[in-house]
C-alpha cells in the first residue's frame, strides 16, 4: 500500500466519522479542522493531480484549444477526490464550514485555470511553465483570497527545497518541518496539526507531509543541480523524499 | 706577472671577471628591486583596478537577479544576488585599503539599495507592484551612486597604474643602458687580462717547446728556460732533471758498454795483461781521474805488490813498485780488510787508517783523493783497483759502483788467470808425474830385472864371495909376506950393490902398493857383494817385542862410531827426545835397526856434507832423534839440518838405485830397502820433510802391534 493510498484511507475513516458526528452528535471543533483541513488538502492534491497527468498536453505547441478549463479540471478534482474519499464533495452541505471552504477551494481551482487559458492554449510554445506546483501555489493564493480569512492555504517545503519565495514556511511551517516531518522516526504519510496563534489569530494549522514519487523526481531529483525543463537546478530528491508539505490554516 | 703561478694568475682573471659580473649584477639586482617593488605596486594597482571591475561585475550581477527576484519571486534569483552580493563585498574588503572613506560610502549606497530592492521584492511577492515600482526607483538611485562611485575608483586606479608601469619602464631602460656600458668594459677589461695572462703563459711555454724538442733530438747541451715560481718554472726544473737523467743515463749507458767491453775482454782471452790494462784504463776514464793501479796480492806475506799502472807518472809507478803496501795499510789495504771500497777525500786531511809511503808521492804528485776497490773471489783477495784524482771530494756512489764492478772483473780475470796458471801447473805436474810413472815403471821393470838378477847375483855372489874371500886374504897375506921378505931382503942388504938395492925398494913398494890396492878393492868388492845378497835376501829376522827406544839407541851409537871409524874428523851433535812411555814395539828387531841404520847414515852424510860446502864458519851439525807414542802407532822422526834435498829429489827418495852420492860412496839401494821393510814389513809410513840448505826430516811410523791378518800380509810381502 502507497503512502497516497494509506493517506486516502485515513482521510475516508476520518470524512466518514465526520459525516457520522455530524448526524448523531456534535464533533469537537479540533476534530472539524482537522476533517476540513484533509478535505482541503485532498482537494487541491486532486486538482494537482489532474494538471500533472495533462503536462503532455498543456505543453503541446502544436495543439491550441486543449480543452481543459476549469469546470474540467474541477470536475475531473471532483471525481477523484469523491474516488479517494468516498465521499462526493458535492454532498457536502455548503452551508457548513466544511462545504463552504471545500467550495471555496473547487471554486479557486476552476479560477485558476480559467485565468491561464491563454497560456495553456497558445500554440508554438512547448514549455508553458504551468507545472502542477505553479498550479497548486495560484489555486492556493487564489483559494485564500475566496475563503476571506477564514482558512489559508500554501505548499511549502523543507527550505532548502523551496523554489518560490510565496512558498516559504513561515517560522511555525519551518519548526515543524524541521522537527516533525524531517524526523526519522516521524510516521510517513502522517500530519500535524495543532492549534497555534498566526497573524495575532487563533488557528487550527495542519501539515500534510508530501513525498517525492517517480513524476516528481524529472525536476526534482538526480542529478543534483542539473537544470529541470524549468530552468532550475534540480535539488538532487529521492524516492519516498520529503518533498512538500500542504499548510492548511483554518482561522477561529 | 710571471712571479705568480698560472693557476694564481687565472684566479685572479676569474676573479676579475667575475667581480664585474657580480658588481654588474648587483646593480642591475638593486634596479630590479626597486622596478620590482615598482611593478608590485603596478601590479596591486591593476589588482586593486581588477577588484573594483569584479565589484562592479558583481553588483551588476546583484541588481539582475534582485530584478529577476522581483519578478519571479524565485528564490534561484535570491540566492543567486546574496550570492553576488557576498562577491562584491569581498572585493569590496580588497579594495578598501586603496580608499576606505570611498569604500564605505559605496557599501552605504549599495545596503541602501538593496534594502529597497529588497523591499520592491517584498512588495510584488504580495500584489503591491506601484509601491514595489517606486522602491525599485529608489533603489535604482542607489544603485547609480554606487556604480558611480565604483567607475571613479576605477579610474583613478588606471591612472596611477599607468604611471606606475612608465616608471618601471623608464628606470629598466636606464639600467639596461648602464647595464651594456658596463659589460662592454668588463669584456673589454677582461679580454685584455686574457692576452696578458695568455702571453705570460705562451711565452715560456713556446721555449719550453723548443727545450724539449731539442732534448728529442738529442741536444743535451740545448738552454732550458730559467726556472720561474710559476707551473712552467716547475716543468722547466722538471725538463731540466730529465736532460740530467738523460745525461746520467749516457752516462750510465757508456759505463755499461765500458763494462760490457771489459767482461767481453776478460771472456775472449786469457792474457791478464790485456784484461787489467783494459779495466784499469776504464776505470780512470769513468771516474774522472788521473791515474790508476791494479795490485796484485801476495797471500804469504799479506802485502799488495803493484802490477801495472795507467796514467801514473815514473816516480809514482817507480815509488809504488819500490814499496809493497800492508793488508790494512793505506786505502787498498784498507779496502780488502772491510771488504769493500774505500774513498779517501782527501790526502792531506786523512786518518782513518795507517798510511803509507806511496802516499808521499801521490801528494807531492798533485793527487788530493783516491778510490780503492779490492779484487776479490769467494772471500780470498786477489788484488786491488785504485784511481787516484786531482780533485779533492767524494765521487758518486755509481762511480764507485762502476769502480767495484771493474774490480769484478779484474777479479774474474785474475781468477781467470790463476785458473789457468793452476791448469798449467796441473798439466806440467800430470806430465812430471806421467815422467815420472814411466820412469818408475822403468825401475819396476829394471827392479824385476834386478829381483831376477838378485837371485842370480845371489848365487854368483855367493859363489864370488868364497874367492873374493880368498883373493882379499891372500892379498893381505901377500902384503905381510912381502912385508916380511923386504925385512928379510934388508938383514941381507950388506950383500947387494947400491943400484939393485934400489931398485929392489922400488920393487917392494910397488909390490905393497899393488898389493894394498888389491887388498882395498877387494874389500869394496866384498862389501858389494854383501849389500847385493842383503837386498836379494829380503825379511828374514822373527817379529818380536823390542824396547824400541833401546834399539834407536844403540843404533845410533853403531851408526856414529862407524862414521868416526870411516872419518876421523867426523863429529855431529846427537840429540834425543825419546818418549819414555813408549814401551814395547813389535818388530822385527834387525830390519828395523837397519833401516834406522840408512837413516842415520843419510843423516851424518848431509850434515857433513853441508859442513864441507857451507860458509858459514858457526855451523854445527846436529842429528836429532825424536820418539812418541801415538797410541795405535808409535812415531819415530830423524831430523839433520844438513844440505837438504829439493823437491824433485824428494819423490824418487825410495826408487831402488837412486842415489845424489857420488859413485862408490853409495849404491841406491839403502832408503828402497828401508821403504820396503817400513811399509811393506811392518805395515807401517815412512814420509820426508825437507828444505834446501835447512833440514831433512824423515817421519817413521810403526804399528804397535801387528795384528793377524797384517802380519800375514806383511810376510807375504817379506817372501
Amino acid at each position: 500500500m502507497s503512502a497516497d493510498n494509506i493517506h486516502n484511507v485515513i482521510l475516508a475513516l476520518l470524512l466518514a466519522a465526520a459525516m457520522l458526528f455530524s448526524a448523531s452528535a456534535a464533533a469537537t471543533p479540533e476534530d472539524d479542522d482537522t476533517v476540513i483541513a484533509q478535505s482541503l488538502a485532498e482537494m487541491l492534491r486532486a486538482a494537482r493531480t489532474i494538471v500533472s497527468d495533462n503536462q503532455d498536453l498543456i505543453n503541446n505547441p502544436d495543439l491550441g484549444d486543449k480543452h481543459l478549463t476549469g469546470k474540467v479540471v474541477v470536475e475531473q478534482a471532483a471525481a477523484i477526490y469523491a474516488k479517494g474519499t468516498g465521499v462526493d464533495p458535492a454532498t457536502i452541505d455548503q452551508k457548513t464550514r466544511h462545504g463552504r471552504l471545500l467550495h471555496a477551494m473547487m471554486a479557486a481551482i476552476e479560477q485558476v485555470m480559467e485565468e491561464n487559458q491563454v497560456t495553456i492554449n497558445r500554440e508554438g510554445t512547448g514549455f508553458k511553465g504551468f507545472i502542477p506546483a505553479v498550479y497548486a501555489r495560484l489555486v492556493d493564493e487564489a483559494f485564500t483570497d475566496l475563503a476571506k480569512g477564514e482558512a489559508g492555504a500554501k505548499v511549502t517545503a523543507p527550505p532548502e527545497l523551496i523554489r518560490n519565495r510565496k512558498a516559504r514556511p513561515d517560522a511555525w511551517e519551518a519548526a515543524i518541518i524541521q522537527t516533525k516531518l524531517l524526523d526519522p522516526t516521524w510516521p510517513k504519510g502522517q500530519s500535524y496539526s495543532d492549534t497555534v496563534e498566526t497573524t495575532g489569530r487563533p488557528a487550527f494549522r495542519v501539515m500534510v507531509p508530501e513525498y517525492y514519487v517517480a513524476s516528481c523526481l524529472a525536476c526534482h531529483g538526480s542529478p543534483k543541480g542539473e537544470m529541470d525543463i524549468t530552468g532550475y537546478p534540480k535539488e538532487g530528491g529521492k524516492l519516498d523524499d520529503l518533498g512538500a508539505v500542504i499548510s492548511i490554516t483554518l482561522y477561529h | 706577472m710571471s712571479r705568480l703561478t698560472i693557476r694564481t694568475r687565472l684566479v685572479l682573471l676569474s676573479g676579475a671577471l667575475l667581480a664585474v659580473l657580480v658588481a654588474t649584477n648587483f646593480y642591475l639586482t638593486q634596479k630590479l628591486a626597486v622596478n620590482s617593488g615598482r611593478t608590485v605596486v603596478a601590479a596591486e594597482l591593476l589588482k586593486a583596478i581588477e577588484e573594483a571591475n569584479y565589484a562592479q561585475i558583481a553588483f551588476g550581477d546583484m541588481r539582475y537577479w534582485m530584478t529577476d527576484l522581483a519578478v519571479s519571486q524565485l528564490t534561484l534569483a535570491e540566492r543567486n544576488a546574496a550570492a553576488a552580493r557576498q562577491r562584491m563585498d569581498q572585493h569590496l574588503d580588497k579594495l578598501t585599503p586603496w580608499n576606505p572613506e570611498r569604500i564605505k560610502t559605496v557599501r552605504g549606497e549599495i545596503a541602501q539599495y538593496e534594502e529597497l530592492a529588497t523591499k520592491a521584492v517584498d512588495e510584488y511577492a504580495n500584489d503591491h507592484r506601484v509601491i514595489g515600482n517606486s522602491l525599485l526607483a529608489q533603489a535604482r538611485m542607489h544603485s547609480l551612486a554606487a556604480d558611480q562611485l565604483l567607475t571613479s575608483i576605477v579610474t583613478e586606479l588606471t591612472g596611477e597604474a599607468i604611471a606606475a608601469r612608465e616608471r618601471v619602464v623608464a628606470e629598466a631602460a636606464a639600467a639596461t643602458r648602464i647595464s651594456y656600458i658596463i659589460v662592454a668594459a668588463a669584456v673589454l677589461a677582461g679580454a685584455f687580462l686574457t692576452l696578458l695572462v695568455l702571453r705570460s703563459i705562451a711565452v715560456p711555454l713556446r721555449r719550453l717547446v723548443v727545450a724539449m724538442d731539442g732534448l728529442n733530438a738529442g741536444n743535451i747541451a740545448v738552454d732550458i728556460p730559467a726556472a720561474g715560481p710559476d707551473e712552467i718554472g716547475a716543468m722547466a726544473q722538471t725538463l731540466a732533471r730529465f736532460r740530467d737523467t738523460l745525461n746520467e743515463l749516457r752516462e750510465t749507458l757508456a759505463q755499461l758498454e765500458a763494462l760490457r767491453g771489459v767482461g767481453r775482454a776478460v771472456s775472449s782471452t786469457l792474457d791478464l795483461e790485456t784484461v787489467l790494462s783494459l779495466v784499469v784504463a776504464r776505470a780512470v776514464e769513468f771516474s774522472h781521474a788521473r791515474a790508476g793501479i791494479i795490485y796484485d796480492y801476495d797471500e804469504a806475506e799479506k802485502v799488495f805488490r803493484f802490477r801495472m799502472s795507467h796514467g801514473t807518472e815514473e816516480e809514482l809507478a817507480s815509488q809504488l813498485k819500490a814499496v809493497p803496501i800492508h793488508l790494512g795499510e793505506g786505502a787498498i789495504g784498507h779496502a780488502a780488510t772491510i771488504g769493500s771500497g774505500v774513498q779517501v777525500h782527501d790526502l792531506l786531511d786523512h786518518s782513518k787508517f795507517a798510511i803509507p809511503k806511496s802516499w808521499d808521492a801521490l801528494t807531492r804528485l798533485g793527487y788530493r783523493s783516491v778510490i780503492a776497490v779490492p779484487l776479490t773471489h769467494e772471500g780470498h783477495i786477489l788484488g786491488g783497483l785504485v784511481v787516484a784524482r786531482r780533485e779533492a771530494g767524494e765521487v758518486s756512489k755509481e762511480v764507485v759502483g762502476l769502480i767495484e764492478a771493474f774490480a769484478t772483473q779484474s777479479a774474474l780475470a785474475v781468477r781467470n788467470a790463476k785458473q789457468f796458471e793452476e791448469q798449467r801447473r796441473r798439466e806440467r805436474d800430470l806430465r812430471a808425474a806421467h815422467e815420472e810413472l814411466k820412469a818408475v815403471q822403468a825401475n819396476l821393470i829394471h827392479a824385476e830385472k834386478m829381483a831376477s838378477l838378485g837371485q842370480l847375483t845371489a848365487g854368483i855372489a855367493h859363489e864370488i864371495k868364497n874367492p873374493l874371500n880368498f883373493v882379499n886374504n891372500f892379498a893381505e897375506l901377500s902384503r905381510e909376506l912381502s912385508q916380511e921378505l923386504k925385512e928379510t931382503i934388508g938383514s941381507v942388504a950388506g950383500g947387494i950393490e947400491a943400484g939393485a938395492r934400489a931398485d929392489l925398494d922400488e920393487l917392494f913398494a910397488t909390490l905393497t902398493g899393488n898389493l894394498s890396492k888389491i887388498a882395498e878393492h877387494g874389500r869394496r868388492a866384498d862389501g858389494i857383494v854383501t849389500s847385493m845378497l842383503l837386498h836379494s835376501r829380503g825379511g828374514s829376522g822373527e817379529r818380536r817385542r823390542v824396547d824400541l827406544n833401546a834399539l834407536i839407541e844403540e843404533a845410533l851409537n853403531l851408526a856414529f862410531h862407524g862414521a868416526r871409524a870411516q872419518d876421523r874428523s867426523f863429529n855431529i851433535a846427537l840429540e834425543r827426545d825419546l818418549d819414555a812411555s813408549m814401551g814395547f814395539v813389535e818388530i822385527v828387531p834387525q830390519d828395523i835397526t837397519r833401516v834406522l841404520l840408512n837413516l842415520f847414515g843419510n843423516g851424518f852424510y848431509a850434515a857433513s856434507k853441508r859442513r864441507r860446502e857451507d860458509a858459514d864458519p858457526a855451523y854445527q851439525p846436529v842429528l836429532k832423534v825424536t820418539t812418541r807414542d801415538l797410541g795405535d802407532q808409535v812415531e819415530i822422526r830423524v831430523r839433520d839440518n844438513g844440505v837438504g834435498m829439493p823437491p824433485e829429489v824428494r819423490t824418487k827418495l825410495f826408487t831402488p838405485f837412486f842415489t845424489t852420492k857420488p859413485t862408490g860412496e853409495g849404491t841406491g839401494l839403502g832408503l828402497s830397502i828401508s821403504y820396503d821393510i817400513v811399509v811393506q814389513q811392518h805395515r807401517g809410513t815412512i814420509t820426508v820433510d825437507s828444505r834446501p840448505g835447512e833440514f831433512t826430516e824423515f817421519t817413521l811410523r810403526l804399528p804397535h802391534i801387528l795384528r793377524g791378518a797384517e802380519v800375514s800380509s806383511a810376510a807375504r810381502a817379506s817372501a
